[in-house]
């Protein structure tokens, strides 16, 4: 744990240490008063790298660095010229908001789908599901996106329903849906559906495998012997073992999506983590770059922590000791 | 009489015997899984369409008679690249030819193998100088309007699509799908600049094979190494190394991505080397968890005490029967590169332009979307490319490993 962030950190440093550009170097008209200009590029140079602590050797900046990042303090992006903090922080909301609805939507429907799939196996709506998933597994996102715009946001001149940009807008009054909420509901749609639908496809896989590993187990047979009723097996004793899986993948699955949703957000113009990112790369904005890939990480880190811990939480057979081993 | 019996005999025993070893077995399994073979057919032929997309698609005529001369514009005019891929692919072809036919000679693996390493490396060699210090030659003649002033006896033998991948017409700017200009039908349509988006999807398979083909292979090979020493030794060294892994994948892999490429400048070959280089610990896991079940089995520690050096034990003997799990993955990972690659430059941080990536064409379609034909093809090819090798990957599976069948 503590060597893993210690990685993340450093690899996070040393990417950014080699990239180029060196933001101390100055522009520099002529001085005037009869002094030498190269001389006095140099001084402001040096003035800066001691101002931004550049001057200290590289062990040193690393430490105080990692520092600032503990403290929470991320530095002032370049281009923005604001906190990277506050705008980490501004950006999550958007992106949270919707992830958690996307992830939400992909639960409901994989669990059901994947208990029925598995309780009617090789029939013909399983047959069915299997293969609209595995074809969802394979589509591109930014395929669906760019043809939702086209075909579904008026781009095309084919049908006009959705906004195909940002998260509600301020005046949302004007709009056929008035009210922020419903706004947002409106505008958040088809981004919705298409973070959706991947995490729909590789859940619902989880969930049926799942299923069928538990069904098939012998306290299934011995609930089913002692005359319960087929709904009680199903949804009591097989559902809750089936989905253990499932459960699980739900921390981890954040800090991805987080990740993820730098196409969504660049094709449907939305102040979010993925843009925050995607932007700051296009402008060598290196404080948010540093801040976002190193939080990702961390996040990832502690995503995976936690779903240790659902883990040995939902399933007592489980436990710490085994899962070191 | 008798001699035809023995033979007979022998023949039957062949038989047998090849049925009855690991790769026969995988192959009875993987022809049960008909998608299996849809997803081989159409990446065979999406790879003959890559090789071959120059005579597919092309401006200059393959076969041209003019002032009583015989010539090939189109050969002539090849590119390194063009040569690499047309020469390479009969040497693969080549490679495999041989192999069948010497294994049907009886011959074992490792001897045919060696045999044809050893005729093939000198051939890839000088192919890899040759196209490496070759100039490419410019063709600016634009033989299409030549041929109209043909006089008797001349003639022209076109690729089926007259068009190349980069040839730009402003007179015929965003034609629809199927509509003809002076030269011909458009049969996927044209984009802002004139340019054929049939030509263009043709020359994208390329690049698309090309990342996912390469950026596989390279992470393949740095997974397979890692995880196998870390496997094989244990101790300190799986501790460091499964540290190391465990640190490169808690960084999600697009943002990876775009910080690597935030420092690196923009060409094909850094998108490969970026995919590689991000996605190897995966394997590494999975290599690593192999070598741990394998390592304690009885053939090891005769290879042991048999006086094999770590190196041989850990190559000749372990990784051979370590290698299922990583041919399932590569297949996934081939469609995961094609993927990421398309996404790379649908977002303008892939392949530089004029270089005609499938999520190029889709990003210009997302840009002018009263364009629908810019986005629908190139999602398509890339969708129809995933799905090819999810099927293949998923048959591999089934028929490498029947327990994992769900």
């Amino acid at each position: 744990m503590i060597p893993t962030l210690f990685g993340i950190t450093l690899i996070t440093f040393i990417l950014i240490y080699l990239a180029p550009g060196d933001p101390t170097a100055p522009k520099v008209g002529d001085p005037g008063g009869g002094l030498n200009r190269a001389e006095f590029a140099r001084e402001v140079q040096e003035a800066r790298r001691k101002l931004l602590g550049l001057d200290k050797p590289i062990p040193i900046q690393y430490l105080n660095w990692c520092g600032r990042l503990a403290t929470l303090n991320l530095g002032e992006s370049y281009s923005k010229k604001r906190p990277v903090g506050e705008l980490i922080v501004e950006a999550l909301a958007n992106t949270l908001r919707l992830d958690i609805f996307a992830i939400a939507l992909a639960y409901l429907i994989a669990v059901p789908l994947g208990i029925y799939s598995a309780t009617h196996r090789f029939s013909v709506w399983d047959r069915i599901s299997t293969v609209v998933l595995f074809i969802l597994y394979s589509l591109p996102t930014f395929w669906i996106a760019s043809l939702a715009i086209i075909f579904l946001g008026g781009g095309g001149g084919f049908l006009d329903i959705f906004p195909i940009a940002w998260l509600g807008c301020t005046t949302p009054d004007r709009h056929p849906f008035g009210g922020a909420s419903l706004d947002w509901a409106w505008h958040a749609f088809l981004p919705i559906a298409c973070l959706t639908y991947p995490v729909l496809a590789s859940l619902s896989r989880y969930s049926r495998a799942g299923m069928m590993d538990v069904v098939r187990q012998d306290f299934i047979r011995t609930a089913r012997a002692k005359g319960l009723s087929e709904n009680v097996v199903i949804f009591k004793h097989a559902a809750r073992n089936g989905m253990i899986p499932i459960l699980t993948l739900l921390a981890t699955m954040l800090p991805l999506m987080v990740s993820g949703s730098v196409i969504i957000e660049y094709i449907f113009s939305i102040n979010g983590m993925g843009k925050l990112m995607f932007d700051a790369v296009f402008e060598r904005d290196y404080p948010i770059v540093m801040a976002v890939s190193s939080l990702a990480a961390i996040m990832t880190l502690l995503g995976v922590l936690a779903s240790d811990f659902l883990y040995v939480l939902v399933d007592p057979r489980i436990s710490f000791e085994k899962l070191q081993a | 009489m008798s001699a035809t019996a023995t033979a007979e005999a022998a023949a039957v025993a062949a038989d047998l015997e090849r049925r009855n070893d690991y790769w026969s077995i995988v192959l009875r399994e993987f022809h049960k899984n008909k998608l299996g073979y849809v997803g081989l057919a159409v990446i065979s032929i999406l790879t003959l369409v890559a090789v071959f997309a120059p005579f597919l698609a092309d401006n200059r005529p393959f076969l041209l008679r003019k002032e009583g001369a015989l010539s090939s514009p189109l050969l002539s005019g090849f590119t390194s690249t063009d040569w690499f891929l047309f020469l390479g692919f009969f040497i693969v072809a080549g490679s495999f030819l041989a192999f069948r036919i010497l294994r049907r000679r009886g011959w074992d693996r490792p001897k045919v193998s060696r045999r044809i390493l050893l005729v093939t490396g000198p051939l890839w060699l000088v192919l890899a100088i040759f196209s490496a210090t070759r100039k490419d030659f410019i063709d600016t003649r634009d033989y299409w309007r030549e041929k109209q002033e043909f006089r008797a006896g001349e003639w022209a033998l076109f690729p089926l699509i007259p068009y190349s991948y980069d040839q730009q017409n402003i007179m015929a700017i965003f034609v629809k799908p199927g509509e003809t200009d002076d030269r011909g039908t458009h049969w996927l349509g044209t984009d802002a600049t004139g340019r054929d988006i049939m030509a263009r999807l043709i020359h994208g398979s390329r690049i698309s094979l090309s990342v996912g083909f390469v950026a596989v292979g390279i992470y393949i090979f740095i997974g397979t190494f890692v995880g196998a020493l870390a496997g094989y030794y244990g101790g300190w060294v799986d501790a460091v190394l499964s540290r190391v892994i465990e640190i490169i994948i808690c960084f999600p892999t697009l943002f990876l991505i775009l910080t690597v490429l935030a420092v690196l400048p923009q060409s094909i070959f850094t998108i490969m080397a970026v995919i590689g280089v991000t996605n190897w610990p995966n394997v590494a896991r999975l290599v690593r968890a192999e070598f741990l079940k394998q390592k304690s089995l009885d053939y090891v520690s005769a290879a042991r005490a048999l006086g094999a050096a770590p190196r041989r034990v850990i190559f000749r003997h372990i990784l051979p029967n370590a290698t299922s799990p990583v041919f399932v993955s590569a297949t996934f990972g081939i469609a995961g590169a094609i993927l990421i690659e398309s996404a790379l430059s649908f977002l303008g941080l892939g392949v530089p332009p004029p270089a005609p990536s499938w999520g190029q064409t889709l990003s210009a379609g997302r840009d002018s979307p009263a364009y629908w034909w810019l986005a629908v093809f190139p999602g398509a090819a890339i969708f129809i490319t995933m799905t090819s090798f999810n099927l293949l990957g998923e048959a591999l599976r089934d028929a490498l490993d029947p327990r994992l069948k769900t």
